[in-house]
């Protein structure tokens, strides 16, 4: 008996719709084996396997065979050594937040002793300064008349922080340019208390790396990151839109996870 | 420098100009320089590579262009083509003469699925489309390129 003839057409019809998908590596184990069983016996269905490499390897040929300019490498290493120059940008991002942190951090500790608005503009505006070589930042105060939207961020957390028993204001709003994308932040202060909370967009490009010095905490089934430093405390956790920060002054690091661990179901449900 | 033959050649066969492809290559490293830490070892370099270049692509896009872009989806398709027999070879040239002329968006496809060897998950990824529409137009992409492979191979033998 012919071994082509036990094949019927549609057999070939379907081998070869699934030819380029199988050569490519990309079919289930059954159907891989199904054409390999189909391809082991059929003549007409080989030749168009063989024909399809050949297109394929022509092609491949012709691809690389496109030239590169010879100083590219060049340029693209000099670019990044341009930027290394600067600061690296994981590094230039991490300073920018710690500085940021430890400005808030740094208010908090006098906070008794300061109106709070003030306090937090002082800190907000070192911060800006310090940090002004490394992200580039332009600040908005937000006037204590300000009746914010009722659906905003920025509302929504604040009402989260009444539901569990304190009052936060939005007293800044910042937008930052981390490599090349704005990302904003949120300055919340208190009403009465030395915490700060500072919410920061979540970017595409961006991605914090805090790693070092922290321990972390699960809570609510959140990981929570608590960095301790001489001068602050701050604990963070991420939102899907937001990284959330706590800043404390000096304070017992039971101390800011009580707290995140009571704001925390508030928070996620407000972002 | 890994991969930068590679990102050059994609990136030139898309903005069809020089200066524009090193451009581009230039960006895809800063990003990927500075978003190295997001970069999971292990993992495929190139795959994540040539993810930020679609990305630094699609922004330059946004940048320069409004339009919209051309449904090709009614292309017709012949997956049943004979191809000629291996002895009948064409020049590189000639054969990126016949990618050329295909629509940009198969045109990448193929590249990315038949030369640079991604995986059809890899590609939709990159290209940020649905793994079924990589797949049409691999399929439409692969049937078009050898119906003008076999037209091209035909009017050179009788020549």
């Amino acid at each position: 008996m012919n071994k082509v003839s036990v094949f019927e057409p549609k057999d070939c019809r379907r081998t070869q719709e699934l030819l380029d998908h199988f050569l490519a590596g990309e079919l289930t184990v059954e159907s891989n084996q199904e054409i390999l069983q189909h391809l082991d016996h059929c003549s007409a269905c080989q030749a168009e396997e063989k024909s399809r490499l050949e297109a394929r390897r022509l092609l491949v040929d012709g691809w690389n065979s496109q030239p590169v300019p010879p100083a590219l490498e060049d340029q693209v290493v000099a670019g990044m050594e341009a930027r290394t120059r600067v600061l690296p940008p994981a590094l230039r991002r991490v300073a920018g937040l710690v500085l940021m942190a430890m400005s808030i951090g740094a208010f908090a500790l006098f906070f008794p002793w300061m109106s709070e608005n003030t306090g937090l503009l002082m800190a907000v505006d070192h911060y800006e300064e310090v940090a002004a070589d490394h992200v580039n930042c332009s600040g908005h105060p937000v006037p204590p008349s300000l009746v914010l939207p009722l659906d905003s961020v920025q509302a929504r957390v604040e009402r989260a922080f009444r539901q569990v028993g304190g009052g936060y204001h939005l007293i800044e709003r910042r937008i930052c340019r981390i490599g090349g994308s704005p990302v904003f932040h949120y300055f919340f202060q208190g009403e009465n208390t030395g915490v700060s909370l500072v919410l920061e967009e979540r970017s595409e490009q961006e991605h914090l790396a805090l790693e070092g010095n922290e321990t972390q905490r699960v809570l609510h089934g959140v990981t929570v990151s608590l960095i301790r430093s001489n001068s602050l405390t701050l604990a963070s956790f991420e939102t899907p839109r937001y990284f959330v920060y706590l800043v404390v002054g000096q304070a017992d690091p039971e101390e800011v996870l009580q707290l995140a661990d009571r704001v925390l179901p508030a928070i996620q449900a407000a972002l | 420098m890994p991969q930068m033959s590679s990102l050059y050649r994609v990136s030139f066969n898309l903005s069809r100009d020089r200066d524009l492809a090193e451009d581009l290559v230039q960006e895809t490293y800063k990003e990927a320089w500075q978003s190295f830490h997001r970069y999971t070892p292990g993992t495929d370099c190139k795959a994540w590579l040539f993810r930020i270049f679609f990305r630094v692509w699609q922004k330059h896009l946004r940048q320069v262009y409004r339009f919209s872009s051309v449904d090709m989806e009614d292309v017709s398709e012949d997956l049943l083509v004979q191809m000629p027999d291996a002895e009948q070879k064409m020049e590189s040239e000639a054969v990126m003469t016949i990618l050329r002329s295909l629509p940009t968006h198969y045109q990448t496809v193929l590249v990315l699925a038949d030369v640079e060897e991604f995986r059809y998950r890899e590609i939709a990824q990159m290209l940020e489309l649905p793994m079924g529409t990589v797949m049409s137009r691999l399929n439409r992409a692969r049937s078009l390129f050898r119906t003008k492979f076999v037209q091209e191979t035909r009017n050179t033998q009788s020549a």
